[in-house]
């Protein structure tokens, strides 16, 4: 049997500068992989192209505010009921910092 | 599924295919007077996802049910992050979607790891915390202030969890951990 049991460390530095990540969370039912998200930002990643399912929340408004994203395809990044839109992706949005593809 | 593209029923005449090189308008194959939009298919590089237990094989119990088993055969890699690592789960015994090891690359222990979010059944939304999150998202100064105290000055996951998921939350973890 092959170990795939890692530490969080290990796991995020499979992830590459410019990746295109497709994130639990939000309408798919599960949970947001905010740990991993964290350590993204952590480790410096830049340039993450993520992929909302449906939608978004803080799994992308977060790395979105650290700089670390180029693109996002998703129907919205939401924060009912804390706020209407997630505030990071917008601002960098209306800054044209991000990318914003509309997928609905 | 390997399919390289998908047609899409009812996206011709929008604007959105002069703005993404990914949707394309085509005739359709069977009645060439007939435009369908086709988009192309989805290959992520990265499937990230968080799931309530996993073994060491990679075999994941998601814990709710969800459609990632949909994210996770479209993506070259998959990374799941779950709340425990037990001896053994298979289809039988997952209490929620059953996301095959075949399917995963790397699991990695991440208790509260949807922090400040929710797992379902297990912890709701840090409320306190989502308010502080948003308050400080509103421009880039009060941004880095939050992103310093949850991120850059936090060696692990550990750490954030002991500073910033509330006390009482990991006191009832602890409990359902020791079978209490």
């Amino acid at each position: 049997m092959k170990d795939k049991l890692t530490t969080l460390e290990a796991a995020a530095a499979m992830v590459r500068d410019g990746d295109q990540i497709i994130l639990s969370g939000d309408s798919g039912g599960s949970p947001s992989p905010m740990a991993a998200i964290r350590r993204l930002v952590h480790d410096g990643r830049k340039g993450l192209r993520l992929v909302g399912v449906v939608g978004a929340t803080v799994n992308a408004d977060l790395p979105i505010g650290a700089g670390a994203v180029a693109s996002i395809d998703t129907c919205s990044v939401g924060m009912s009921p804390f706020a209407r839109t997630g505030p990071n992706f917008a601002r960098h949005c209306e800054a044209g910092r991000i990318k914003a593809l509309d997928n609905t | 599924m390997g399919l390289p593209y998908v047609p899409i029923v009812g996206l011709v005449g929008s604007d959105l295919m002069h703005k993404r090189d990914d949707v394309k308008v085509v005739p359709d194959p069977f009645h060439p007077e007939v435009k369908t939009a086709v988009v192309r298919s989805l290959r992520p590089d990265v499937a990230l996802l968080h799931g309530l237990r996993a073994d060491r094989a990679g075999n994941v119990d998601m814990g709710c049910w969800t459609d990632d088993v949909l994210l996770a055969e479209a993506s070259r890699r998959v990374i799941v992050t779950v709340e425990e690592v037990v001896d053994h789960i298979d289809e039988d015994t997952a209490q929620g979607t059953f996301l095959p090891s075949i399917l995963v690359n790397a699991v990695a222990l991440a208790p509260f790891g949807a922090h400040p979010e929710h797992f379902p059944g297990r912890y709701p939304d840090d409320e306190a915390h989502l308010q502080r999150y948003v308050e400080h998202a509103r421009d880039d100064a009060a941004f880095a202030v939050y992103l310093r105290e949850t991120v850059y000055d936090v060696p692990d996951h550990d750490t954030y969890v002991q500073r910033h998921v509330p006390r009482s939350w990991q006191e009832e973890g602890y409990r359902r951990a020791a079978g209490g």
